[in-house]
């Protein structure tokens, strides 16, 4: 399970929330949500250990995150970062088989085994026929599918995704919400994702959290959570509620 | 939610088979060249040497004057010129990976500046050889150690500040060079040039370059697969699992002690260190595990072509083997520019 305890989280002049206490457990698929600039990202990059909070701290089974060294707290927690820079020369295959790092031996390399995982998960978000294609010729969809194939390949319990759904047309979206899913509730395991699609926040997840804009912040079960006024609060703009067979959407009444 | 499927993945083994295949023929062409550049060198020159003697002289050293001038004259120069293409390979190679700059060389963190500027301020007071080596080399890690300590500060380390502190030294110590030279006494003017250009007939002994190249490329190799993910950027690497900094230090330091080295040996040689790690990944590869070695495969040899090219084309007139390198190096890059979609 991964926790945060009195997690403060701040950008030079800015407090973005403070004394958050939220726990992620296993089984659950939380929606991170909320305006932009809000600190969805900081917020995710904490908990993967990747920016130092300013107060309060993040522990992975009760252990500090500071504690666990790179590469075994890669092979638990899982991150897809919402922008990635550097180039990257190589070929798709050789861009999953990257997230296999935390699992390969630093001198024998990457295993059949590696490559296993790494051709299962391009198959898994349908991107296998372009495995030998450079990944610097993929459109963005199609990179973010390879993105998403590289995090799948590494085999976290943890993931935490920023922005999953960008540049996704609406199968894929529902593609690999799916795969998160299953993986979700079939392997027990646990996915923390900021998402902007008011289309699936309703349908896939289980807990929300909601940065409100005003350095306040609400986390719970997405169906308790998930009202017009607090979200009309969090994005400063008013929203219609859609029913639809599943259940209800909102989306900007305009 | 149905979503279309494609058909399950027959690929399996190929996928990972043909570059790897790619990586073992590219081995086997580039140390064939390594090993023909290192016989051409001795058998190339203005005292005229069979390739049949050369080898015969490689496998049953007699004492004569093949074996002088072959062991005593142009093994050395040889050896340095193999030792000093691969160091500058390897730097390029390492510098684009860490500033995640394409364009990325061994001189862009002013290492070659300030090691010419050394040079040239030697050769202004007429020092010797060893001492023009020792001043280069003071020139070298005095640049190093300046752009090292303006960019790295408390743990906060900056690949764009490394590398415009890097470039806005070298701008300076350029015009610094610029200034010798005009104020240098005409006599000197011409070794200055050819120091400038590259050259390596003036080189120390090449065993102390081969044991820092091979020991870097050891490392670089080892290090191979963090360097992969390095090239994602700093967030993705540390996410994945790499330790960023201590790895940053590293490579930093691998590269500044393989052009210091390089630069000692043969002054500042251009275009190798740029372009070799182009060419390999030109021809599709990109994990540094491979990369690595074939860069420096290919920067040796090349240069190694290049000088006994510098030395004999205008016999008994030595030419700075900089043009040549540039003469061979630019065409075939721009064929396999052309080549590549």
């Amino acid at each position: 399970m991964l926790r945060c305890a009195g997690l403060t989280l701040a950008v030079p002049g800015r407090v973005l929330c403070a004394g958050l206490d939220v726990g992620f457990n296993s089984g659950e698929m939380w929606a991170v949500l909320g305006r932009n600039g809000t600190g969805k990202s900081t917020l995710i990059h904490a908990l993967a250990g990747l920016a130092r909070p300013a107060l309060g701290r993040v522990e992975l089974d009760g252990v500090p995150l500071a504690g666990i060294d790179a590469r075994g707290r890669a092979r638990q927690i899982g991150v897809l970062l919402q922008i990635e820079e550097g180039t990257y020369w190589g070929s798709v295959l050789d861009y999953v088989l990257l997230g296999r790092f935390p699992h390969a031996g630093l001198w024998a390399g990457y295993a059949a085994r590696d490559v296993d995982e790494a051709e299962g998960a391009l198959h898994a978000v349908g991107m296998s026929a372009c495995a030998m294609q450079r990944y610097a010729t993929l459109s963005g969809g199609e990179r973010q599918r390879v993105r998403i194939a590289q995090i799948l390949a590494q085999r976290p319990g943890i993931f935490l995704l920023d922005e999953p759904l960008q540049h996704l047309d609406l199968a894929h979206q529902a593609l690999v919400l799916t795969l998160m899913g299953a993986r979700v509730r079939e392997h027990d395991e646990t996915a923390v994702m900021v998402l902007h699609e008011p289309l699936w926040i309703g349908r896939s997840c289980t807990h929300a959290l909601i940065f409100s804009g005003d350095g306040g912040v609400d986390s719970g079960p997405a169906q308790a959570l998930l009202t017009r006024e607090r979200l009309e609060h969090a994005y400063g703009c008013r929203l219609r509620e859609v029913e639809h067979g599943e259940g209800r959407c909102f989306v900007p009444d305009v | 939610m149905s979503v279309s499927r494609e058909p399950p993945a027959v690929s399996s083994r190929f996928a990972l088979a043909a570059p790897r295949a790619r990586a073992a023929w590219l081995f086997l062409v580039l140390g064939l060249a390594s090993v023909a550049s290192l016989l051409a060198a001795l058998t190339f020159g203005s005292f005229p040497v069979d390739v049949v003697h050369v080898i015969d002289s490689i496998v049953f050293p007699l004492p004569g004057v093949v074996h002088d001038v072959i062991w005593n004259l142009r093994a050395p120069r040889a050896l340095a010129a193999f030792a000093c293409g691969g160091l500058l390979a390897l730097a390029g190679t390492l510098l684009q990976v860490l500033l995640r700059n394409a364009l990325a060389d061994p001189y862009v963190l002013g290492v070659s500046g300030g090691a010419s500027l050394g040079a040239l301020l030697a050769l202004t007071v007429g020092a010797g050889a060893a001492a023009m080596s020792l001043a280069a080399f003071a020139g070298a890690v005095g640049a190093i150690v300046i752009v090292f300590g303006l960019t790295y500060r408390a743990g906060d380390w900056n690949v764009y500040r490394l590398l415009l502190t890097g470039v806005v030294l070298s701008a300076g110590l350029s015009a610094l060079i610029s200034l010798t030279l005009v104020l240098a006494p005409d006599a000197q003017l011409k070794g200055m040039l050819f120091w400038l250009m590259g050259d390596l007939s003036q080189s120390a002994s090449a065993a102390p370059a081969w044991l820092v190249l091979i020991a870097l490329t050891v490392l670089a190799i080892a290090a191979s697969l963090r360097l992969d993910l390095f090239a994602l950027g700093e967030l993705k690497a540390r996410s994945l699992g790499v330790a960023v900094g201590p790895l940053q230090i590293g490579v930093f330091a691998a590269a500044a002690l393989a052009t210091v080295t390089a630069v000692v040996l043969g002054g500042a040689i251009g275009f190798i260190g740029l372009m070799a790690p182009h060419a390999i990944r030109l021809a599709g590869i990109a994990q540094h595990r491979a990369l690595v070695p074939l860069s420096v495969l290919l920067g040796g040899s090349l240069l190694t072509i290049a000088d006994t090219a510098a030395r004999t084309a205008w016999a008994p007139q030595q030419l700075p083997v900089g043009i040549f390198t540039a003469l061979i190096g630019v065409p075939a890059m721009l064929f396999l520019l052309g080549r590549s979609r």
